[in-house]
């Protein structure tokens, strides 16, 4: 069952990814890019990482796409509008991709996955996990971050602040 | 931003000053009991901590107490730029009492963001819109870069744990060489940019030129203090196992950044990129230090610290008011203090000859240390070009002088207030006095 479900997941997402790339219309492009963070995210339910799973689907599927499509709108991007790109930089572009890939093969090929059976690897992706450790061994850190976000808010105000 | 909404603008800067107080307070109030670590031990209270983080509030009060004058004219913003001002020596504290990477991170980070803010703050100047962005966008790839050596480093060893990590070092010397050595060296890279070395140097000068000039005294106090006093740490309580490979790297380095600072001033008319300039050479030093000297003698550090901060904070306390009246930043500016002002001028003069290392003063006890440290490790090259540079630095600083001494002045007058000129002179006290007894304070310490 397990493996039927990674199939299809995979299937969707390596089909939604090509479509993001080969569709003309961006609006297209970005719904596609929401199916794929979709499955992407059902991935991670697969390997036990709620959390994990959870996070993507608000941050990316919710956030980061809502920015998307506003900027698209805002744009106003059309097909007659679409630039044509010279032979040459598609040429770079194919190249300078395949170079990515067969960097990623390379590393890809030395993995073991049979060095993965660590006994907490299957919980490490619980929310309970997570919480546990995020409050109790990491609790200062995640406290100071707020700090962190704080700075960066009042930054924001400081610099937008009307004059008055 | 509470305070500012109760109609209470006038207690804003007391309460703040009052606030640091207690916590320079708190902070010493460990001084005699042994090491301690905080909340799983993310964060040490240790002798050395408690020095560089008394160090960095004495100089937030001193910065804080500027800011009254410096933001006069834009009372509105006032509580703002001090919760900023505040969340920035919140994130270099933690810098300096961390005993956790990811704790290290996030008072990197804390300070970065504030400072970004800090210099793109003067809206209105293009320079100082063209500072932030810059700025912003090196200190983000740097701080990606230093977060990505954190990840190789957790991949090699399986924790960021000062502590742990340093008996991991020591007890497995040949484990995941590759991830080990790339981490250390991406981490080496994201503290260089922080601290302003060499090869990462760019962004300084025009940083600190574009950024209103009270920031640019933090950034050159607080910000690089911090930095030099997280890598000191780090390096020391972490990574020396491993010291054989970074030491050519910081050799190089500091003797790289020691020449690009000192012969680069040479040739800046305006102040603040002079400075810039001279600010990257004390880094140099400062770098030396981190190389040669032992974790038992941190205090020589301190005191460097502490005496380059000083002379700065006064040496910018004059340039605020000097450029606020001519509306200038050149050297120009200076021309003829003397005869206009001559309080200014001469605790103008202390700073920065303190900062050109002339005998008496506070920097040449601290690069006699710093240099003596390199020497009884035997590295002799370095010591020459860096004495060579210090007699070369003497040129720009002398620039200063000829400006404020030799210079026909002109009628703009130079508005400032008694008591800046009093707390002006205070400062010039104490640089005095911690020029004049080297040896107890490193005693009391």
């Amino acid at each position: 069952m397990r493996e039927y479900i990674f199939y299809f997941l995979a299937l969707v997402s390596v089909i939604s990814a090509l479509m993001v790339v080969f569709s003309r219309n961006p609006i297209h492009s970005v719904l596609y890019l929401v199916v794929c963070f979709f499955s992407i995210a059902g991935h991670y339910l697969l390997l036990n990482a709620q959390f994990l799973a959870v996070v993507h689907v608000i941050i990316y599927a919710g956030a980061i796409m809502v920015l998307f499509l506003f900027v698209i709108m805002l744009l106003n991007l059309n097909k007659e509008s679409e630039p044509h790109k010279p032979i040459i930089i598609k040429f770079a572009s194919v190249i300078s991709a395949s170079l990515l890939v067969l960097v990623l093969i390379a590393a890809m090929v030395n993995i073991n996955p049979a060095a993965d059976s660590h006994p907490t690897l299957h919980t490490i992706g619980m929310v309970r996990e997570l919480g546990d450790t995020l409050f109790k061994e990491y609790l200062l850190p995640f406290e100071i971050s707020s700090v962190l976000f704080l700075t960066a808010m009042v930054g924001v105000v400081l610099i937008s602040k009307k004059e008055s | 931003m509470l305070i500012e909404l109760m109609g209470l603008r006038k207690i804003l800067i007391p309460f703040t000053i009052l606030g640091l107080m207690a916590i320079l307070y708190m902070n010493f109030m460990h001084w005699n009991e042994p090491a301690e670590s905080y909340y799983n031990s993310m964060y040490l209270v240790n002798r050395t901590t408690t020095v560089f983080n008394g160090i960095l509030l004495v100089f937030a009060l001193i910065i804080v107490f500027l800011s009254a004058n410096f933001y006069k004219d834009e009372q509105n913003h006032w509580s703002d730029y001090l919760a900023i001002y505040m969340f920035a020596v919140c994130g270099a504290m933690l810098m300096v009492g961390a005993h956790h990477l990811l704790m290290t991170f996030i008072g990197i980070e804390i300070l970065s963001v504030s400072l970004y803010v800090l210099a793109g703050s003067n809206r209105k100047k293009l320079e100082s819109n063209e500072a932030g962005m810059k700025y912003f966008l090196m200190g983000a790839f740097a701080s990606g870069i230093l977060l990505f050596g954190m990840v190789l480093l957790y991949g090699a060893t399986g924790t960021l744990h000062y502590e742990k990590l340093s008996t991991f070092l020591y007890s497995h010397t040949t484990l995941n060489i590759g991830f080990l050595y790339s981490g250390l060296i991406l981490i080496l890279i994201g503290f260089l940019f922080k601290v302003s070395a060499a090869p990462f140097h760019f962004w300084s000068p025009d940083v600190y030129q574009g950024s209103p000039s009270l920031v640019t005294a933090f950034m050159a106090t607080v910000a690089k203090i911090a930095a030099i006093a997280s890598l000191y740490l780090v390096l020391n309580q972490v990574f020396v196992p491993l010291h054989h490979l970074y030491d050519v790297v910081l050799i190089i380095v500091s003797i790289a950044t020691i020449c690009i600072g000192n012969i680069l001033a040479i040739i800046q008319s305006n102040f603040k990129r002079m400075m810039a300039y001279s600010g990257i050479s004390h880094a140099g030093f400062m770098l030396v230090g981190i190389l040669a000297v032992d974790f038992n003698h941190w205090d020589l550090i301190a005191y460097y610290a502490a005496g380059y901060g000083i002379a700065n904070l006064i040496g910018f306390g004059v340039a605020i008011v000097v450029f606020k009246s001519m509306q200038n930043e050149n050297i120009s500016a200076f021309n003829g203090l003397f005869f206009k002002r001559p309080i200014l001028a001469v605790t103008l003069t202390i700073a920065l000859l303190s900062m050109a290392s002339i005998p008496p003063m506070a920097g040449f006890w601290g690069k006699y240390y710093v240099l003596s440290a390199a020497l009884s490790k035997d590295l002799l090259l370095l010591v020459l070009i860096a004495i060579v540079n210090t007699v070369l630095s003497v040129y720009f600083y002398f620039k200063v002088f000829v400006a404020i001494y030799a210079r026909r002045a002109d009628n703009t007058p130079i508005d400032v207030s008694g008591w800046y000129k009093g707390f002006l002179i205070l400062l010039t006290l104490v640089l005095i006095a911690i020029s004049l007894m080297p040896d107890m304070i490193a005693r009391c310490l």
